[in-house]
């Protein structure tokens, strides 16, 4: 789809995809090693020939696959939807309405500190691993993007009726007195964020006071 | 919060049963836990193990204690809005649950309660495992009226209207009553010879255990004047077994689900069943994510269908923690569907080329280690199998509802209303780009549904739709 405004992460995220290879296989290539010198019984060969795999997949991984990844990596803000999309050759579009969301957090590894990275974490309802993770991005764009969603969520008006419901007639009836206690719950939800945009990195917010 | 002014509630004396029994259970789980460390200690101290009657009392009392304590420790407060429960031994705990977070209210009756005309009230919250709340020995009444009363309070302001549609007396909106033959048929079509699969897996997963079986085995044989005679022998044997496992299903779920009763007033959904104890457990439609028909190989035969109605919340509970419709027939699943608002369905395949898929690689791998004939007999069953796949699945988008249905031998069919979707994943890999085909999976708060190998402008039209709808609509989902 063209109409999306795909809008990609910080450059410096492939290097951070690439110290995380470079961790993951080291480990690997290290054993090899070992394993070439001190396990006699092993022809030496097998042991190298795996180093040498090794060193060969992470060059690749390293050369080719981080940059476009990172090319890929990116994410769409629309006025009621989030879309992030990664993957190099496996490619993922994940998208998350305004509505649906439970609570947002930023999160900032080491690396990602050294590399003046940060991760926008999405919550939602979904269960285990259903939310949505946006790497690579620049501290004050990820504050930025929080703070935004935040007040789109809290001028959100939740209606009192059910999307699956049986009962249609006492709907109707009941419109007027639910309009009053919307506003008191919208009320009681700004005063809420409002405490808790103060603290800013690694910091949780509850957008919003939804029934779990 | 005056929380001096609350007043605290303790349970009868006779909830110590219940204590009891939960901490027989806590310990069961426990040892058999730490079933290593006690064959270690078994090797170990092996002239030691005449003390063992000491250490069987010593963990009774150690029981009892613990039961009387956990009785002592548990109290709770009924609010208007809210129930708190304070329990614990070491690890105090308070625990507040606003009622419409309440995702299913049950009531039990176990046997042991009976006599006594109580219950045990359980109520489960959306959140992750085990913060669910137990009130073991309310008065029958107090449990039955909080069910109704708990599952009222979504909208505090507006019961009124509700409550008049809610009396007792009046008419259910929907009602659902299986007769006891529907009922025999619970336990046929529960799949037993599963329960005979893991009883063999089991058997032979142990080394000790599976030798023992094996010498059992030859030694038997060789009592026997022909090899002939022995086999039709243990063929006997093992028709009986079935039998008796499939007699023990039948009259399990018979137990379970004698009586069944479902009833339907305004939004609140309720159902009762039971022989020996007695279960009732209700929910709300408005706190409905996901329904699931299922089938299995016997069911299809019979042409029975199970359903099951998923909240937010626990996707990895049990099934029998779920609010489920044991056995339907074709009216009663009509009937229910159309209560329930289900459209009809209008089902779309997905693109054939998923029927090759995981194909090739056991083919050739079965080709390579045994022969060339192998692989190829593999290839077939792989091809067969994936192709009933391919002819079952199917998934359906009209109506507000998004359904996905699946199976090789039993079918399941999943729907959703789309509205309450919480997020949508699109995806495809170089060897699906090739065929212009993309992966769609809809997560719901109450489980997933896939839909792999769509064309690709029908997949983001269907992913378009879904978010544009969901967007739009600002009523509760939960």
């Amino acid at each position: 789809m063209s109409d999306i405004q795909w809008i990609p992460v910080e450059a410096s995220y492939k290097n951070q995809l690439r110290f995380g290879n470079t961790v993951f296989l080291g480990c690997f290539f290290i054993a090899a090693i070992a394993a070439a010198i001190w396990i006699d019984k092993l022809p030496t060969w097998i042991p190298i020939a795996i180093a040498a795999g090794i060193f060969v997949l992470w060059f690749i991984l390293f050369v080719f696959w981080a940059p476009a990844r990172c090319r890929v990596t990116s994410y769409a803000l629309e006025t009621d939807v989030v879309r992030f999309r990664l993957g190099a050759l496996w490619h993922r579009e994940t998208s998350v309405t305004h509505n649906r969301l439970q609570h947002l957090e930023i999160e900032r590894g080491p690396v990602e500190r050294m590399l003046g990275l940060s991760r926008l974490k999405l919550f939602t309802a979904g269960g285990m691993g259903s939310d949505l993770t946006i790497p690579g991005l620049a501290p004050a764009v990820s504050e930025e993007i929080r703070n935004n969603l935040i007040a789109k969520i809290r001028d959100e008006v939740l209606e009192d009726a059910s999307i699956t419901s049986s009962v249609d007639a006492a709907e109707s009836e009941s419109a007027e007195s639910e309009v009053n206690e919307n506003e008191a719950t919208a009320e009681q939800t700004e005063t809420k964020v409002a405490s808790d945009t103060n603290d800013n990195e690694q910091a949780s917010d509850s957008p919003k006071a939804k029934p779990e | 919060m005056k929380s001096d002014a609350l007043d605290w509630q303790r349970l009868p004396l006779v909830s110590l049963i219940f204590f009891f029994i939960s901490s027989v259970r806590l310990t069961v789980k426990h040892l058999y836990n730490a079933l290593p460390g006690l064959v270690a200690v078994f090797v170990g101290l092996r002239n030691l193990l005449h003390w063992w009657p000491v250490a069987v009392g010593v963990i009774f009392v150690v029981l009892l204690v613990a039961t009387f304590l956990r009785y002592r420790r548990f109290s709770y407060v009924l609010e208007p809005e809210r129930i708190r429960v304070r329990q614990g031994v070491f690890k105090r705990s308070e625990l507040n649950l606003d009622y419409d977070r309440i995702q299913q209210a049950d009531i039990r009756r176990p046997i042991w309660f009976k006599p006594f005309k109580l219950a045990i009230l359980q109520l489960q919250s959306a959140g992750s495992k085990g913060s669910e709340v137990e009130v073991a020995g309310l008065d029958d009444d107090l449990a039955e009226r909080l069910q109704k009363d708990i599952l009222n309070t979504l909208k505090a302001t507006d019961t009124d209207a509700e409550a008049a549609q809610l009396d007792p007396n009046a008419q259910a909106d929907f009602e659902l009553i299986l007769p006891r033959a529907e009922i025999l048929r619970v336990g046929l079509i529960q799949n037993a010879l599963l329960v005979v699969g893991v009883l063999a897996a089991l058997l032979f997963s142990n080394q000790f255990v599976s030798e023992y079986v094996i010498d059992w085995l030859e030694s038997f044989v060789d009592g026997f004047a022909s090899l002939w005679q022995a086999v039709v022998i243990l063929v006997g044997f093992g028709v009986v077994a079935l039998i008796l496992v499939l007699l023990g299903a039948v009259l399990f779920f018979y137990n379970q689900y004698y009586g069944y009763h479902l009833q339907r007033n305004g939004d609140r959904v309720a159902y009762k069943a039971g022989l020996i104890g007695s279960l009732s457990r209700s929910f709300r439609i408005p706190k409905l994510q996901l329904i699931e028909f299922r089938q299995g190989l016997i069911a299809r035969i019979l042409q029975r269908w199970q359903l099951r109605i998923l909240q937010a919340g626990g996707i990895n509970d049990k099934a029998e923690g779920r609010f489920t419709i044991p056995v339907l027939n074709r009216d009663n699943r009509e009937l229910v569907s159309a209560d329930l608002q289900l459209p009809t369905a209008h089902w779309n395949r997905v693109h054939k080329i998923l029927i090759p898929r995981y194909w090739l690689i056991p083919s050739v791998a079965a080709g390579w280690i045994l022969n060339p004939w192998a692989g190829i007999g593999v290839a077939v069953a792989i091809l067969l199998l994936r192709w009933l796949w391919w002819r079952n699945f199917a998934w359906h988008y009209q109506g507000g509802w998004i359904a996905v249905k699946s199976g090789v031998i039993g079918v399941s069919e999943r729907w959703a209303p789309a509205a309450k979707m919480q997020r949508i994943r699109i995806s495809s890999n170089p060897f699906s780009r090739l065929f212009n085909l993309r992966a769609l999976k809809i997560d719901t708060a109450g489980g997933t549904l896939s839909i792999p190998c769509m064309p690709k402008e029908q997949a983001e039209r269907l992913q378009q739709d879904i978010l544009a709808l969901t967007a739009n609509n600002n009523k509760r989902w939960m």
